[in-house]
This record gives structure tokens, C-alpha cells and sequence, in this order.
């Protein structure tokens, strides 16, 4: 069966259609293709995804004509098959526009395969500053979200943040999660020995059975935890008590030397 | 689930080596200097619609 979309469109109207127009109509055809082209050119600048996917999508209409119509004209079969594949793309890149959830999801899926091989780790000073900062803030009561990296590269948070690179030190945790201050309420991510950035937002855990007490910020650590290796340190605003989320699960922390111990088998 | 993924990357894997040209066009269209130039002046939004919606729309009175 012949699928020619463009062709079978415009023979229904091309016996009225821009040939045998009045030049008022040709101004109203005009302005109807001017508004489609602003629109899409509004829509493709919202941000840089949409950017890419209508760009995709154009350049896949477009090649999608020109092999089915001029390089695979002779063969019924190539073109169905060109025409299957170009134009089962259109609804699938028009739902991907509209969902980004699904949008990141299937980005997800593409990169769950890919660790950081060069890795590095947090040295024992590195470890230190974490526990002093960490048990500091919990006896004032400040709360606060560390996230360390492991193999998962967590630059889909980064990205978003505010970058920082700087060296781990108890003195710039602290500073970062006064209250007031704008970084305080997102989270800070470590990556080996250096700060990577602050104030990163994660995306909160859909667990049900959890307890309602448990605020956003343990929410957020738990969800980190399930979409990747990373290990999370929070510090309650409450009570200051300090918990760890690593795979989903969230556990309480005591004393310093139950922190180390996390650590040093996590790092 | 686990074979379910990996016949979708498979499949993914294979859209993405046929569409790879593409691929490769509309990603160096949508990097960052395209997207910051165009967000740069209002002017230039219009002056590709009008661009666009002309080149369109002669194609179109031509070819139908």
C-alpha cells in the first residue's frame, strides 16, 4: 500500500490550492504558515531539549521525504520502509516534547550503563572533614544534605546547581548550610575530594508507606539513593539527628565512629 | 524487566546508528552557541520566521 503523506495531502487540495488562488488567499496562506514557523521557532526555544528534539524532528521529516520520494523512488519496499521508520518517529518525539518526565526517564535508561571508570576517591582528610562537619551542624541543629558520588555520575544535578569545585573542608560545609543563605537549602555534592556544587535539587522519593513526618529534604536523600549508587548524609533541622540513605534505605547515625565506618567502606 | 531493557537499548541502540546523521545535525544545531545567539536579540526570531516562512511557502506554491 502506498503511504505518500505530503503527496496525498496536497493532491486533495492542489485543485484549488496555490495555483488557482486570489492574492488575498495567498496572503491568508501566508500568515497561517508564518504563525506554524513562529510557533515552532518559540517552542524550540524554551530550552535547549526542545531545541534538539524539533530540530530532530524537521531534519527527520526532511529526510524522510527526500529518500522516500528521490533516492528510493523505484523500490516500493525501501520507501515504505524509510516512510515507516521517519514518520513512527514524529508521534513518539511529539510525546517526548510534552512529558519531560518520560523525556528523562529514557535518558536515564540510555546512560545507566555508563560509570565514571576514573573514579577518585575521598582521602582520609577528605572522610574526617565530612564527620566533624556533619556531627558540627547536627549540635546546632542546622540541617543539611550531602551527597557523595560514587560510580554514578550524578551531572544531570550539577547541572542545575551551583558549581563549586572546591576542596572538602568542615569550614565551607558549615557556611554552606547556615540558614539564610542561599545555598543552604539544596543539596552539596562530593565528588572524590572536591565539592563539585550547592544548592542541587533532587527529585523526591515515591515510596508510600513512609512516615509523614519525614520531611523533604530526607525525601529527596532517599530518592537520590534509588536513582543512583551515591551515598547521602542528612542532618534533621528538627532534632539533629543525622541518618544515611544509600540504595533506598535510610539508616540512623549515632556516633562519630558509626559515620567513619559508613565511610570508609562506602569511599 | 531486565531482558525487557535490554532489548530496548538494543533497539535504541540501532534507531540511534540509523538516525546517527541526524543525530549529529540537530546536536551540533542545539549546542549551547546556536541556542544562546538566538536567545540573544528578539529581532532575530523574526527575521528567521519571515526567512523560513517564505522559503516554505514559495517551495510549496511551486511544487503544488
Amino acid at each position: 500500500m502506498k503511504i505518500d503523506i505530503l503527496n496525498s495531502f496536497f493532491q486533495i487540495y492542489s485543485n484549488y490550492f496555490f495555483k488557482n488562488l486570489n492574492p488575498f488567499q495567498l496572503i491568508l496562506v501566508f500568515i497561517t504558515i508564518f504563525i506554524i514557523v513562529f510557533s515552532t521557532l518559540k517552542l524550540m526555544l524554551i530550552n535547549k531539549k526542545t531545541l534538539f528534539i524539533i530540530t530532530f524532528l524537521i531534519f527527520n521529516i526532511l529526510f524522510g521525504v527526500i529518500l522516500s520520494n528521490f533516492v528510493f523512488k523505484e523500490s516500493e519496499l525501501f520507501k515504505n520502509i524509510v516512510q515507516f521508520v521517519f514518520f513512527m518517529l514524529i508521534p513518539i518525539g511529539c510525546v517526548l516534547l510534552i512529558t519531560p518526565d518520560l523525556r528523562e526517564k529514557l535518558t536515564d535508561l540510555l546512560n545507566h550503563n555508563k560509570t565514571n571508570i576514573n573514579i577518585r576517591k575521598g582521602d582520609i582528610q577528605t572522610r574526617k572533614e565530612i564527620v566533624d562537619a556533619v556531627f558540627e551542624l547536627s549540635s546546632k541543629q542546622i540541617g543539611a544534605i550531602i551527597t557523595i558520588e560514587k560510580y554514578q555520575p550524578l551531572d544531570k544535578f550539577t547541572d542545575k546547581a551551583i558549581i563549586l569545585h572546591s576542596k572538602v573542608t568542615k569550614e565551607l560545609l558549615l557556611n554552606i548550610f547556615i540558614p539564610g543563605t542561599k545555598l543552604h537549602d539544596g543539596a552539596v555534592i562530593i565528588r572524590g575530594d572536591e565539592i563539585i556544587c550547592a544548592a542541587a535539587y533532587f527529585n523526591l522519593t515515591q515510596k508510600d508507606f513512609l512516615d509523614k513526618s519525614i520531611g523533604s529534604r530526607h525525601r529527596a536523600a532517599i530518592g537520590i539513593s534509588e536513582e543512583s549508587d551515591a551515598l547521602t548524609i542528612i542532618c534533621s533541622e528538627e532534632t539533629g539527628t543525622i541518618s544515611i540513605t544509600i540504595n533506598g534505605n535510610m539508616n540512623k547515625i549515632e556516633t562519630k565512629a558509626q559515620l567513619e565506618r559508613y565511610l570508609n567502606t562506602f569511599i | 524487566m531486565k531482558k525487557f531493557k535490554k532489548v530496548l537499548n538494543i533497539f535504541l541502540d540501532l534507531l540511534i546508528f540509523i538516525l546517527s546523521p541526524i543525530f549529529f545535525i540537530s546536536k551540533m544545531i542545539s549546542s549551547e552557541s546556536v541556542y544562546k545567539f538566538l536567545n540573544s536579540k528578539k529581532y532575530i526570531i523574526y527575521i528567521i520566521t519571515i526567512f523560513l516562512s517564505l522559503t516554505l511557502f514559495l517551495l510549496l506554491y511551486f511544487l503544488y
